[in-house]
């Protein structure tokens, strides 16, 4: 009954037109979050789904044993493609001798992301292909053909079993994970597994599944992995396989969240505006309902449903126009956005709604559930029962709501909470600088009265609406000035960390021997000369004297660690790419002591702490070393960088290759020729796709960021519109006032543009001020890069400011200086 | 008890009040803005409230009608004590029984005539209320502008629709704050007549607040207030006698 007395008189108010600006705010608010959300949504699944191509897969299960039929089972049940993969080492041979190469046996669809590229001949043109060796034919790394000294389509003996080598596999995905592996790769059909004799009880053979299809059902099935627990049974995604890619991906989605962020800051500004004119102008209505007889708890209760009912269909409005939109731009966009993006997702429309229930329920109860208590005689004495709105502590409950909403929406709690107190901070800078302003401006009294002046006085006069109105603009330039710096500065520093001579190979499997001449190599035939890093294989086997494996760890990472070797190096001086988080680097004088760095997330999987010592393996020798120092690296940086490092001395006479990266351009392929023909026992790693993966991923993200912004500014407009309104209707009787005692239209006009130029200024010029200190405060502290000072954003911030506010202000607030002083007097008699 | 005017009618009493104060705590001390009075009013009565601006009028029109509280004393309604009631009890009870009329009219601006004059009805949960509303539309001659909105009236078409909506209901009661004061004499001068029409013939208290003299006349009786004081109080001829 209620509900339908509610929704009556909701009808009511719609046909007046009083409901109009809350409802439009809301649209538009939802409708930029929404649009935003579904765009960022989108491209980035999209980018998780283009970088599987790395891993061949979406999800990869490694174990000692063969699957059992549960897993195949679950897989088929979910809708998943599933492929069986075998990997081991092995001796293979030719005529012309035998060489350890790492068998790769594969079931026809392998890869399942991505596409194998093979040649026909060394270094023929690459060709992309779907198929697998057929049964009874093998395919091998170019390398593997030049130690053999075989041609295409001579014999390869495999165990028992003689294959044709019928082509060379040029790039694989999911070779990512062991892109170190020293022997050379061979491909083969699963068919021929059984007859090659090779798998006996006891081999050293990695099973691995590689599973494909929807993500949730990839999620689903992730889920039920870790239930089975199986005993030495790890998974990787391309995030574990990739840390390039890790690093480009998740700094992705901190660029996306926050653009999204943005846009939820200036809807929630926008949409608590247009909530509390609605509750100031519900006043005598609840008076008058008081009046002719409803009791507390039916305004209460009809004034919920109301908002219900208003936020339930401007939400749902918002989200559906939101969708169309971002379907229209991604069309408009066309080629570029590239990538076939997947589907829209249904989370981007619970959270828009949420955005704008949440914030609505959030800044327009407070005062609707003081509406409640405005007394009936309201009728009669009409200064009774204000709503004092600039109390802070009445929209606690708001800005508690909008602070969930943004640490839900930024996907990245660290970034959600550093940006809820970046915003909640601007409020009170914003509150303090407007008492401020409104202080000095009480302090000012020149002789002669100017226009100007009485703008001022405006200001001072309706302090409360002023220091709302500073708010609102100021955190709306500043959520704007953000977006402007991540879209300038914070993408162009990125681009600029991936140069265009970034190393796009690696050489491995240098021996001592061949450092010299391979120095002499490089300064013959390409223009940056890399340095040469020793290479060490080896595990950590006991921490503190207590031994580990895999199993003294419930951590699936810290497994993965200790299920292989890694990499460990020595050097004298730290890379640039790392950087010293605890601890210290060894000095010359230490160069001979046993001491090792250890990689930050290496330290904290493994739980492994300043001053403990570590007991390492390397090939049948052993060495001991005390942790001086735990390093970050910059693993997007597309160095040689290695989990652990000691000082020189240590590992000097050690089993040592050496390895470097290098960059060599499209054109320069036949260094590569004279590189394995000059020395036959280097392996050479191509990461140009690696490397091109994260470029593209970065183009993406700033084209999602452009896009973004131009939605954000419709957002801010709204902010705009919704702060100029939030004054219109106590301009329009001072206006109504100032005329009839003889002010003329110009002077009102310039006290307008006064007021309004210096609202604008002042919000922008501290919205610029937050604007650096929060994006340098997440540039440094989440996307952990260099922000490069920008005082442009000042004069934009602050230029922008006052030249925006005041038009709009003026156009908007010309209404109130045209009308006819005795056509607003009888208006206000009528509320 | 030389300043404390009784007004006893034994025979009918609808409203009565007994021993009504109103102070209130101002920065500079306690300020009395009533003092005690008690007075009765019977059936069928018109009783303006008259005295200079700020003697107390509204104040007492707004105890009386129970949307404000006295500091002691009781206003009895069919004796029952209103500010025995809560809050909400007293809503309940202007809903069922008391009408309004205002300076300002105050018409909901978001609805329409009809739609304003429904409003209690519909609070009251009456059946079919559109149709009574256009009927008592209809009696004060806007039966034609029942879709405009409050904006697109005139000053003395709001204030019949206000009258409408006050008589909707039938009340027993109706206050009325200074019926007159935003609108010309002849307009005002209709509205008056409207508003002793509707009282007769509904048979309803009518206590009105007033500064124009000729609506003072008008009423049967008169309760002059000086600076909270109940001073004086004159029996006119009223239009009872007219």
């Amino acid at each position: 009954m209620i509900i339908l007395q509610a929704w009556k008189q909701l009808v009511r108010e719609w046909r007046s037109g009083e409901l109009y600006v809350l409802f439009f705010s809301i649209v538009i608010a939802v409708a930029a979050v929404s649009s935003v959300s579904f765009f960022t949504d989108r491209v980035q699944r999209a980018l998780g789904s283009q970088a599987n191509e790395l891993l061949g897969a979406d999800l990869v299960l490694n174990g000692a044993n063969e699957f059992d039929a549960a897993y195949f089972e679950q897989a088929q049940q979910l809708g998943l493609s599933v492929v069986k993969q075998v990997t081991f080492p092995s001796m293979v041979m030719s005529d012309n001798g035998s060489h350890l190469a790492w068998m790769k046996v594969v079931e026809q669809g392998f890869p399942l992301r991505g596409q194998l590229g093979i040649s026909d001949g060394l270094f023929k043109p690459e060709v992309k292909t779907n198929e697998i060796p057929a049964a009874g034919q093998v395919w091998i790394e170019p390398r593997l053909l030049s130690a053999l000294k075989l041609n295409i389509n001579d014999t390869l003996h495999i165990g028992a079993l003689a294959l044709r080598v019928t082509a060379l596999v040029t790039s694989e995905p999911g070779r990512g994970g062991d892109m170190f592996n020293i022997a050379p790769r061979v491909l083969l059909n699963y068919q021929d597994l059984a007859a090659t004799q090779l798998i006996q009880a006891g081999s050293r053979v990695r099973h691995t599944l590689l599973i494909a299809g929807d993500e949730r059902a990839v999620a689903t099935f992730q889920t039920f992995v870790r239930k089975q627990n199986a005993f030495g049974v790890s998974m990787q995604d391309v995030r574990d396989a990739r840390p390039e890619v890790k690093v480009a991906l998740s700094r992705a989605e901190q660029f996306l969240g926050l653009a999204a962020l943005t846009s939820v800051i200036l809807a929630g500004i926008a949409i608590a505006l247009a909530a509390k004119r609605f509750a100031q102008r519900h006043l005598d209505h609840c008076a008058i309902l008081r009046c002719v007889g409803a009791t507390q708890s039916y305004i209460l209760k009809i004034y919920l449903w109301q908002i219900v009912f208003i936020g339930l269909l401007a939400s749902l409005t918002g989200a559906a126009v939101g969708y169309f939109a971002h379907e229209l731009l991604i069309n408009m966009l066309g080629s570029l956005v590239g990538v076939n993006l997947p589907g829209a997702g249904f989370s981007p429309v619970i959270f828009a709604m949420a955005t704008g229930l949440v914030t609505l329920a959030g800044f327009a109860l407070p005062p609707i559930i003081a509406l409640k208590n405005v007394p009936a005689l309201r009728v009669i004495k009409r200064d009774l029962g204000n709503i004092n709105a600039s109390r802070i502590l009445s929209y606690g409950l708001g800005i508690g709501a909008l602070s969930f909403i943004m640490i839900m929406q930024a996907g990245d709690i660290k970034l959600g909470i550093y940006m809820v107190a970046g915003a909640i901070g601007a409020v009170v800078v914003l509150i303090a600088c407007a008492y401020l302003l409104l202080f000095m401006v009480r302090q000012y009294r020149p002789k002669v009265s100017s226009p100007w002046y009485i703008g001022l006085r405006n200001l001072v006069r309706r302090s409360n609406s002023s220091i709302i109105q500073i708010v609102a603009f100021g955190l709306g330039i500043m959520a704007l000035l953000i977006l402007a710096i991540i879209r300038g500065d914070l993408l162009d520093e990125w681009q600029a960390s991936i140069p265009s001579d970034a190393p796009n190979r690696f050489v491995i499997n240098i021996s001592p021997d061949q450092v010299p001449a391979m120095r002499v190599f490089f300064q013959e035939n390409v223009s940056k000369v890399p340095e040469l890093y020793p290479m060490i294989r080896g595990r950590i086997i006991a921490i503190n004297e207590r031994e580990i494996t895999s199993d003294s760890y419930e951590d699936q990472h810290a497994k993965q660690m200790l299920s292989r070797e890694f990499n460990l190096s020595w050097a004298e001086a730290l890379a640039t790419s790392n950087t010293i988080v605890e601890g210290e680097w060894w000095q010359a004088k230490q160069f001979d002591a046993p001491l090792a760095s250890i990689e930050k997330s290496v330290a904290e999987n493994l739980k492994i702490k300043i001053g403990d010592s570590l007991r390492v393996k390397v090939a049948e020798q052993f060495f001991t070393a005390k942790v001086a120092s735990i390093r970050e690296v910059d693993w997007g940086s597309f160095g040689a960088n290695f989990y652990v490092l000691t000082t020189p001395g240590l590992m000097r006479d050690m089993p040592t290759t050496y390895m470097t990266p290098f960059f060599l351009a499209d054109d320069q392929y036949e260094v590569l020729n004279k590189m394995v023909e000059r020395f036959n026992n280097v392996t050479v790693i191509d990461v140009a796709a690696v490397m091109s993966q994260v470029r593209m991923i970065i183009n993406r993200v700033t084209l999602a960021v452009e896009y973004v912004f131009m939605f954000t500014l419709l957002a801010g407009v709204m902010v705009l519109f919704a702060g100029i309104q939030s004054t219109l209707d106590e301009r329009m009787v001072e206006n109504a006032i100032m005329k009839t005692v003889g002010g003329k239209k110009k002077q009102l006009l310039q006290a307008l543009w006064a007021e309004y130029l210096c609202l604008g200024a002042l919000s922008g010029l501290i919205a610029a001020l937050l604007a650096t200190i929060v994006s340098w405060v997440i540039a440094h502290f989440i996307l952990k890069m260099p922000m490069p000072l920008n005082f442009s954003i000042w004069i934009y911030g602050m230029l922008g400011g006052a030249i925006g506010v005041s038009i709009f202000g003026v156009l908007g607030s010309a209404a109130a200086i045209k009308q006819p002083p005795m056509q607003i007097l009888k208006k206000i008699s009528l509320s | 008890m030389n300043n404390r005017i009784m007004l006893e009618n034994k025979s009918n009493p609808l409203l009565k009040v007994k021993n009504l104060s109103k102070t209130v705590t101002s920065p500079g001390g306690e300020l009395t803005l009533l003092q005690a009075m008690d007075f009765t009013i019977n059936r069928g009565e018109s009783v303006a409230i008259v005295g200079p601006s700020g003697a107390g009028k509204s104040t007492l029109l707004g105890i009386l009608a129970g949307l404000d509280t006295p500091s002691t004393g009781e206003v009895n309604w069919l004796e029952q004590n209103i500010f025995a009631l809560d809050e909400d009890g007293r809503a309940q009870l202007r809903g069922r029984m008391a009408g309004f009329v205002f300076q300002s009219f105050q018409l909901l601006p978001s609805l329409t005539a009809i739609e304003n004059v429904m409003l209690p009805l519909e609070l009251l949960r009456v059946d079919n209320p559109r149709e009574t509303a256009q009927e008592i539309l209809s009696k004060v001659a806007l039966a034609e502008r029942c879709d405009h909105y409050p904006r697109q009236l005139s000053g003395g078409e709001q204030q019949r629709v206000a009258i409408a909506r006050a008589f909707v209901v039938r009340p027993k009661l109706l206050f009325a704050d200074e019926p007159t004061g935003n609108l010309d004499s002849v307009t005002g001068g209709k509205i008056i007549d409207l508003l002793f029409e509707m009282n007769q013939a509904q048979n309803t208290v009518l206590i009105l607040v007033t500064h124009d003299k000729s609506l003072a006349d008008r009423c049967y009786r008169r309760l002059q207030i000086d600076v909270g004081k109940l001073t004086e109080l004159v029996e006119t001829i009223g239009q009872a006698d007219s």
